[in-house]
């Protein structure tokens, strides 16, 4: 079986422009969340983590027409293109597996573009004709966990040879419209999300883009492998988690079944840790329940806030960072634990050899991910 | 020439349901896409408390699941692996309405292309494998393609795999049932044509 | 019964899509979740914008839902005590 690993990558955020700056910004406790201008639908303001529309064209200007892309294209390309000045991309062979929940959901209401941009067929070809890439991109939209299933896809076929190298893409932006459908969910937080704590109640929403250059060579320095990745469902509710975790316990059990790796062999995960009062919960039933209660564990919402569709893939990105550097990044506005089994929240900076890790993810209609990521040592 | 294998699928399009052995079911044309999936749900006798409450992308994937689940296995470790063209566009023009006045929770949540794999995993009780890929017309290749990995990895049994789609009006709805890894390769070349064939 | 209350089990009924069902269906003292209707979580959300909707009442505390919406019974008491319009 072929190995895939994580090469390149990029994080396009209001935290800054490219993964290092991300990073730093996150060893600094800085986020991306703030208050925003109260409106007539929010007459308190709320917290979200958005991105200026004039920074983004600030450096898109460098690549492209600001005019011909919408602002989540924009997002896009410019993580994408991190990547591809990095590599030796082959646009010819190289896929491009893009995730979004809502894609271009602002155009909606506007004459800006063509009504087909709204399509996320539409929005992922135009991101692949502004690099030349000649494979159709493959579209992943399934909830908030459609980061980590795009790189699972971009892996999976990678390994059965339908490509050798792909790069994984994902984005999405603060739309009134998501805003408008959580707040009538009332799961949104009125302060910063607090992941995990007691006090918690509710998301903080952020937008945000990133990419990844999957391919199978293995490079001369240490790197993070994917493994594998197992998707579940939770058969119970489409808006609720399952209340004892069942879903993600069973794709973690399914995860460690097929890769043959014991709870004791996780060094560390990252969680969803949305800051509802029951994804969190269920969250913590499932590593309980897995033995991994034990396992340092953070959230990273609440620097860039719920990312939707691109939250699992930048949570990923972080991890390979994490991993790599030895370092496990703080679970930012946790402060008393605020769920009903132990969890081992990281709340400071801390170094520890992490050779294997398990990123986890669960999104509305029921759906769960586990991935598998292990350091392969350098060669020679 | 060798004759086609038996391909166990759901198509519903213009008014009418088909399966392999034929018409199932049918109604005049130019009816309300809600009244003919509302119609047809009577008509077979389906019982889904929350069915009148659903989206039509999970009202017409429900109703081909359910019919598909009297001839095949659905079941715990079926994996489910669907895709469309326009994600759920037509449910997001009716949320983007009802926030005119007030946004409407309970559209909100069919707001994502998804939640059917969600309401056919609900009613069938499965709980393996999902993913929803959105592409610009059918490509039974991508389809067929992801699920004989997961068919190899064993992280499901059998496939439950789906064209589903809805947009102004109109539903292109095709969904196959994928036994096993021997019957996927069997299905390779003729799943178009069954598609094309059965549009009429 | 009530204007009020075969009203709100009219607009139930409709915010609901509970398909079949008439007013007199619903008792006023029946639950309206679990055993009784059989109504969820997104119900319940509905629910609340149905009380701003229609009668300007606000619900801060998403907690507070539990006993306003047991029954057409609780839920007209506090629409009394406390509509708007």
């Amino acid at each position: 079986m072929r190995q895939v690993f994580l090469k390149s990558d990029s994080i396009i955020s209001p935290m800054g422009f490219g993964s290092g700056t991300n990073l730093q910004q996150i060893r600094l406790q800085q986020s991306a969340l703030k208050l925003q201008k109260p409106t007539s639908k929010y007459p308190s303001g709320y917290y979200a983590g958005i991105l200026d529309n004039d920074i983004i064209d600030h450096s898109f200007s460098l690549i492209g027409n600001c005019k011909n892309y919408s602002k989540l294209e924009k997002m896009l390309i410019l993580a994408i293109n991190d990547v591809v000045i990095k590599e030796s991309i082959d646009f010819e062979h190289t896929a491009l597996v893009i995730a979004t929940t809502k894609g271009n959901i602002d155009l909606l209401n506007s004459d800006a573009f063509t009504k087909e941009r709204v399509e996320l067929w539409k929005m992922a070809q135009v991101v692949a004709d502004f690099f030349e890439f000649q494979q159709k991109p493959i579209v992943v939209s399934n909830a908030c966990i459609s980061g980590g299933l795009a790189i699972k896809t971009a892996a999976d076929f990678i390994k059965y040879g339908k490509f050798d190298s792909a790069i994984v893409a994902a984005g999405d932006l603060v739309s009134d419209f998501v805003l408008s459908g959580f707040q009538s969910f009332q799961a949104m937080s009125e302060l910063a999300c607090k992941p995990f704590d007691a006090r918690r109640n509710g998301i903080s929403l952020g937008e945000a883009a990133a990419a990844v250059y999957l391919d199978t060579k293995p490079s001369e320095d240490t790197e993070i492998e994917f493994i594998h990745a197992v998707t579940t469902n939770d058969a119970n509710h489409i808006s609720g988690p399952s209340r004892d975790g069942e879903g993600l316990y069973q794709a973690i059990s399914r995860l460690k079944l097929f890769t043959g790796i014991s709870s004791e062999e996780i060094d560390f995960i990252s969680a969803h840790g949305t800051a509802t009062v029951y994804n969190d919960e269920m969250e913590a039933l499932a590593f309980s329940r897995s033995q991994l209660d034990h396992v340092p564990l953070h959230s990273l919402k609440g620097y860039l806030g719920h990312t939707l569709g691109a939250s699992a893939l930048i949570e990923s990105i972080m991890l390979k960072h994490g991993m790599l550097n030895n370092e496990m990044l703080i679970s930012k506005n946790f402060e008393n634990l605020g769920t009903s089994v132990p969890l081992n929240i990281t709340t400071e900076v801390s170094q520890k050899e992490l050779g294997t890790a398990l990123k986890t993810a669960s999104g509305f209609g029921g759906c769960n991910i586990a991935m598998l990521f292990e350091k392969t040592e350098a060669h020679e | 020439m060798s004759k086609d294998q038996h391909i166990d699928f759901i198509k519903i399009q213009n008014n009418s349901i088909t399966a392999a052995e034929g018409l199932l079911f049918q109604t005049e044309k130019q009816i309300d896409p809600f009244k003919f999936l509302g119609d047809a749900y009577k008509f077979f006798g389906i019982t889904y408390p929350k069915f009148f409450k659903m989206d039509g992308l999970s009202k017409a994937g429900l109703i081909a699941a359910e019919l598909l689940s009297e001839k095949v296995s659905i079941e715990k470790n079926t994996g489910l692996i669907f895709s469309n063209s326009s994600s759920s566009l037509d449910t997001d023009l009716r949320f983007q309405d009802s926030m005119k006045s007030f946004a409407s929770p309970s559209v909100f949540v069919y707001t994502l292309p998804n939640i059917v794999l969600g309401e056919i995993s609900i009613r069938h009780q499965i709980q393996s494998e999902n993913a929803f890929f959105i592409s610009e017309k059918f490509d039974p290749a991508l389809i067929l393609d992801y699920a004989e990995i997961q068919l190899k990895n064993s992280a499901c049994e059998n496939v439950l795999c789906g064209w589903l789609n809805l947009h102004n009006n109109e539903y292109d709805v095709f969904l196959w049932h994928v036994a096993g890894l021997e019957d996927l390769q069997s299905q390779r070349g003729q799943l178009l044509k069954i598609y094309a064939t059965t549009h009429e | 019964m009530s204007d009020l209350h075969t009203e709100l089990k009219e607009s139930i009924i409709e915010q609901l899509n509970l398909e079949d069902m008439q007013p007199a269906d619903i008792e006023n003292n029946e639950a309206l979740f679990g055993d009784g209707l059989g109504l969820d979580s997104i119900d319940a959300l509905e629910l609340i914008v149905l009380l701003e909707k229609d009668y300007g009442i606000k619900l801060t505390d998403p907690n507070q839902g539990k006993q306003i919406f047991n029954s057409i019974n609780t839920m007209a008491d506090f629409i009394e005590k406390h509509r708007t319009k």
